[in-house]
């Protein structure tokens, strides 16, 4: 397969040539495999098993049969070394065969280098959720900042062209800032300690706060408020009957009847 | 089995054979490549006498830097009994960090010798990393081996980048017709192999059918 066969509309010229570069050779390669391959000739009809793995025209054919045989070894210290590689250029250092740390990986695969601020390095996840609380936290703030000065919303949107435009400028914006949220903590390894334990943490907390805890004055008033309409209801039930009219069947004859 | 661009599917009932041939293959690459690895799923304790043994992949680091700040020699095969995934990304990494499809100077063999206690793909599914270890498997020098216990215990993306399939008895022919399907041999061609005693199998090679 092409490597990047689809062309994407805003990608760099650098990155495009590469890609076209690659795709040349590629294409040679294959080309040059073509003409060394002869397949031979096979009847093609639907039901015939396809080229790639021949059978004999008698299917009736015996199949190669064979028998495993234990496996015995010397131990795995047979096959042990020093766990280094040679170093690729002359006067290199050896390269550790298992690096002492996980190599976090680059978008195309190839590890990155290792951050030097003496912590374990980073994970794309943790990376992405740094950027995503960025995001968040920038969000909030300039929502606070347009409530509170709103002659910037105007010449926010002033300068978009419109409500719309704006938002979906903001939206743009907001996207590239987690982007460069992300390669930043990659960079710095900016990772929160022990970031999982204080979520659930916290989670527990708000809602112990919520079943333990007092209400405010205004939350109190509102709880009341609905006790007393709740017990308002319990005590009169349905209006007395008028005179000469039958009372009405309890509750629980009509639920049974229906 | 000893080319680099391999991948392997061994399919067996229990006790039948599969680990005998996974054990072959780790035996045959680690004599083959002096760099070679092998990074084995073992979760039944059968690769003792190829493999260093560690529960963990931080244990497996940990024994690998000081073995080589000691400058005494590690195992090059490493048998794990952690998650199927671990593995993976360490099999991807170290692929990654040492090979290029023109030098691959850490050859690895990554064995699965349960496929069906794997937590990343399925019956149902391949993860997105199994996939790329399939597809990028000769630029990153990695040759995977499957065991299984029934045809169908992994996806048919899996059968269409192997290279070498073993087949062990079948107990019926529904199973040896699905067989025949995914390897695009000729109906009935497996039938043979219903009822077969322990050890006998077939060796399907991609490009060549029944070797």
């Amino acid at each position: 397969m092409a490597v990047g066969s689809r062309p994407l509309s805003n990608e760099p010229e650098a990155v495009r040539k590469r890609r076209q570069r690659e795709n040349d050779k590629l294409a040679a390669k294959a080309a040059e495999l073509a003409a060394r391959i002869t397949l031979p000739a096979v009847a093609t009809a639907p039901s015939s098993p396809p080229p790639s793995s021949p059978t004999p025209a008698n299917t009736n054919a015996p199949i190669p049969l064979h028998e495993t045989q234990p496996v015995s070894a010397a131990g795995a210290d047979a096959y042990a070394v020093v766990p280094e590689l040679a170093p690729r250029t002359e006067g290199g250092e050896p390269t550790p065969l298992v690096p002492e740390t996980p190599q976090v990986l680059g978008a195309d695969g190839r590890p990155i280098a290792a951050p030097t601020n003496g912590r374990r390095p980073i994970t794309p996840e943790e990376a992405k959720m740094f950027g995503a609380l960025v995001v968040t936290y920038f969000q909030f703030g300039s929502q606070q900042l347009l409530n509170k000065h709103p002659e910037f919303a105007e010449a926010a949107v002033g300068m978009s062209g419109g409500p719309e435009q704006f938002q979906k400028a903001f939206g743009v914006g907001c996207a590239f800032l987690q982007q460069a949220g992300e390669r930043v903590a990659l960079k710095y390894n900016l990772y929160i300690p022990y970031m999982d334990e204080a979520i659930v943490l916290a989670a527990i907390g708000v809602a112990t706060f919520g079943l333990a805890g007092k209400p405010s004055e205004r939350g109190k008033a509102i709880l009341d408020e609905q006790a007393r309409v709740k017990n308002a209801k319990n005590a009169n039930p349905s209006p007395p009957p008028k005179p000469g009219e039958k009372a009405p069947p309890p509750d629980d004859i009509v639920k049974d009847t229906l | 089995m000893s080319e680099l661009d391999q991948a392997a599917i061994v399919v067996g009932l229990p006790k039948h054979g599969k680990t005998t041939i996974a054990r072959m293959l780790v035996k045959e690459h680690l004599e083959k490549w002096g760099s070679g690895i092998a990074i084995v799923q073992d979760y039944n304790r059968q690769f003792g006498d190829l493999c260093a043994r560690y529960e963990t992949v931080e244990a497996f680091r940990a024994a690998a830097t000081k073995a080589r700040k000691e400058k005494r020699a590690l195992p090059r095969g490493a048998a794990f009994g952690c998650k199927s995934s671990a593995l993976a990304e360490l099999a991807r990494e170290l692929g990654r960090l040492h090979n290029r499809d023109t030098d691959v100077r850490v050859p690895i063999m990554l064995v699965y010798d349960e496929a069906s206690l794997m937590d990343t793909s399925g019956s149902t599914h391949i993860s997105d990393i199994d996939e790329e270890i399939n597809a990028n498997r000769r630029h990153m020098g990695i040759a995977p081996v499957y065991n299984i216990q029934r045809p169908t215990a992994l996806t048919e993306a899996f059968y269409t980048t192997a290279t070498d399939v073993y087949v062990f008895s079948m107990p019926s022919a529904k199973r040896t017709s699905k067989l025949e399907e995914l390897l695009g041999l000729a109906d009935d061609r497996l039938a043979p192999l219903v009822g077969k005693p322990k050890f006998v199998h077939v060796h399907w090679k991609q490009g060549e059918g029944l070797v």
